[in-house]
């Protein structure tokens, strides 16, 4: 039996079920209200943030909202994100690395590209990236945001595909595939597609494990898909976060970690037990094909 | 070896160049100013020869300071690049040098132990602190200690760059990825040495275990480990930034973040001082790092098959 497979389905299941249901979960309120004030037990008044309590599950956040409401109604939003970041890198990396194995050209671009990157830690370059005015300051500042969140990482996905297509290449079949006068369309066809789509099964999940640690880092930084400038008292402006997306609830960790500690662990434990789904997703998955193989032959 | 290293080098002035060319786009951002000066929107138009300029300006500025000049204090910006890379560098360098002790020694005892009861303390403890995103870690050992200081056990400052607290905080924060990442791969390593021929025969010939681990098995698996230190130092790197911001500790990481601030806040009609030169500094002292680790783990690569020395 694989057990991995099963608490990894399961795990990315209990997500599913939050992005489709969300409203309709028990304890859930899809008004999102906020509560400004509240009055405890002894008469006593209570601002927000309001720690956990009979009301609220596990407490609310800095203006009120409570917590277990949006987390639950904020996954779809999160995962909104994580499906753009993951669909736009393997799409790329996928072209990129069949383009690669066909076309020497293309083969030293993607060389280039990777070294590049190697060169400067994710973080530094989405940084740098984003500092950009034309990119800060850009009417559709969410796209390249999510753009170059998923270029960052393309070149090291399209390296993984091209290893597997070497690799299906190296195989002794192959040959027979080649002396039997298999056109290349028929080869890629028939060999190089499934054997990609068996890497894909796997990196999937992967991927969407490794994006939503990158999210996690860059909402510990202050860095969100969403914002949006709004006027602070002295002519500043700062980047306001709109949305409800789970990296936003650590905007204020370094405070919260003193005073409303409940913020920040909601929000990482939800993001943390996503990853660990989505890792043992992919190493479940890895076990079934290993095991299918074994039986083939 | 010297192609390895030639070919790095000249892979490390091409990333330099391109990142240098990135910082110096130039800046003309127009803001449009509601009533009261507030903030309506502001528009952007590139201009190839504004940049080229400012390529232009930059290395007339380097060429004629002889170095990176002075600040508006009169202070040479070359010593503060300096000084506040060596404080980054102050947690970094035993992060890594942890990583690489500590980590061995935890995948020894992956290895040894995994076959006992106490495997779930080895290999899959090692894998689940490296699935978990490090800043989960890091919060939770803050909130543990933020506990302890409740009780009055301890007394540990957690924020800031002054102190050795933080220093050492910062290097336990650090840490944890290059020693699980180590130790991850020693274990792989030792596991398919094991079943290699010229173990068994110096088993045959009684050799005792702890030799064959640490004389065959680890030697030989040494430079496979340290191939693979360049994917540790760069992750090690990402998380330094955000140590560094998170806990304000005042590195080259942090300094970065803040002179490239701009992308959370911003001042109508001026962008934040684009502290360009510095940046220049940090990022050619980052990348520096990078290509000394980098020749290493070229250098191991190439020891281990001289067939791969082209990639």
């Amino acid at each position: 039996m694989n057990r991995t497979l099963w608490i990894g389905s399961v795990m990315i299941g209990t997500v599913l079920i939050m992005i489709l249901f969300g409203p309709y979960l028990p304890l859930v309120d899809g008004s999102m209200d906020r509560t400004l004030v509240l009055r405890d037990s002894d008469g006593t008044l209570l601002a927000p943030p309001i720690p956990p309590s009979d009301d609220f599950l596990i407490g609310t956040d800095r203006k009120g909202v409570d917590l277990w409401s949006k987390v639950i109604i904020g996954a779809r939003e999160t995962f909104y994100i994580l499906v753009v970041i993951v669909a736009v890198r393997i799409v790329a990396a996928l072209l990129i690395s069949i383009g690669a194995f066909y076309l020497k050209s293309l083969r030293f671009l993607m060389n280039l590209w990777n070294s590049f990157f190697s060169f400067m830690p994710t973080i530094f370059i989405i940084c740098i990236l984003l500092a950009i005015p034309g990119v800060m300051f850009s009417d559709h500042r969410s796209f390249w945001v999510l753009v170059i969140i998923s270029a960052v990482e393309v070149g090291r996905l399209a390296m993984v595909f091209y290893e597997n297509l070497q690799q299906q290449r190296k195989q002794t079949y192959m040959e027979a595939a080649i002396t039997n006068g298999g056109s290349r369309w028929t080869l890629f066809k028939n060999y190089y597609w499934p054997s990609l789509v068996r890497e894909l099964a796997i990196t999937t999940p992967m991927e969407a494990g490794r994006a939503m640690i990158l999210l996690v880092q860059l909402g510990v930084i202050g860095i969100y898909v969403n914002q949006q400038f709004f006027s602070q008292m002295d002519r500043s402006y700062r980047a306001v976060e709109t949305s409800d997306s789970w990296p936003v609830l650590l905007s204020n960790l370094q405070q919260d970690i003193y005073s409303a500690q409940w913020i920040p662990i909601a929000a990482l434990v939800a993001m943390t037990f996503s990853i660990i789904g989505f890792y043992l997703l992919a190493e479940g998955l890895k076990k079934l094909q290993a095991r299918k193989v074994r039986r083939e032959i | 070896m010297i192609k390895t290293i030639s070919l790095r080098t000249a892979v490390w002035l091409f990333s330099f160049v391109i990142l240098v060319l990135l910082l110096l786009i130039p800046m003309d951002t127009v803001f449009e100013e509601g009533r009261g000066g507030s903030f309506m929107g502001a528009t952007y138009d590139y201009q190839i020869q504004n940049h080229v300029a400012n390529i232009q300006s930059f290395f007339t500025y380097i060429y004629e300071t002889g170095g990176l000049g002075t600040d508006e204090a009169g202070r040479p910006i070359m010593d503060q690049v300096t000084s506040v890379f060596l404080r980054s560098m102050l947690i970094f360098m035993p992060a890594i040098l942890i990583g690489f002790f500590v980590g061995i020694a935890k995948g020894i005892f992956d290895f040894n132990v995994r076959k006992t009861q106490a495997k779930f303390i080895g290999q899959p403890a090692t894998i689940g602190f490296l699935s978990v995103p490090d800043i989960a870690i890091i919060i939770f050992i803050q909130l543990m200690v933020l506990l302890l200081q409740s009780y009055g056990l301890v007394e540990i400052d957690l924020f800031g760059h002054d102190k050795i607290d933080n220093v050492l905080m910062n290097i336990l924060y650090l840490s944890i990825y290059p020693v699980m990442f180590i130790a991850n791969i020693t274990f792989k390593t030792l596991e398919t040495e094991q079943g290699l021929d010229y173990i068994r025969t110096a088993r045959s010939k009684g050799t005792g275990e702890l030799k064959i681990l640490y004389r065959h098995m680890l030697k030989n698996g040494l430079p496979k480990i340290l191939a693979y230190s360049n994917t540790m130092v760069l992750y090690t790197l990402s998380n330094l930034f955000i140590v560094e911001v998170f806990t304000e500790y005042r590195g080259a990481a942090f300094y970065m973040y803040h002179t490239l601030g701009s992308s959370t806040n911003f001042y109508v009609g001026a962008l934040v001082s684009p502290n360009i030169i510095s940046q220049i500094g940090y990022i050619f002292m980052f990348t520096l790092v990078i290509l000394a680790f980098n020749i290493v783990s070229g250098v191991a690569r190439s020891a281990i098959s001289p067939l791969e020395d082209e990639r």
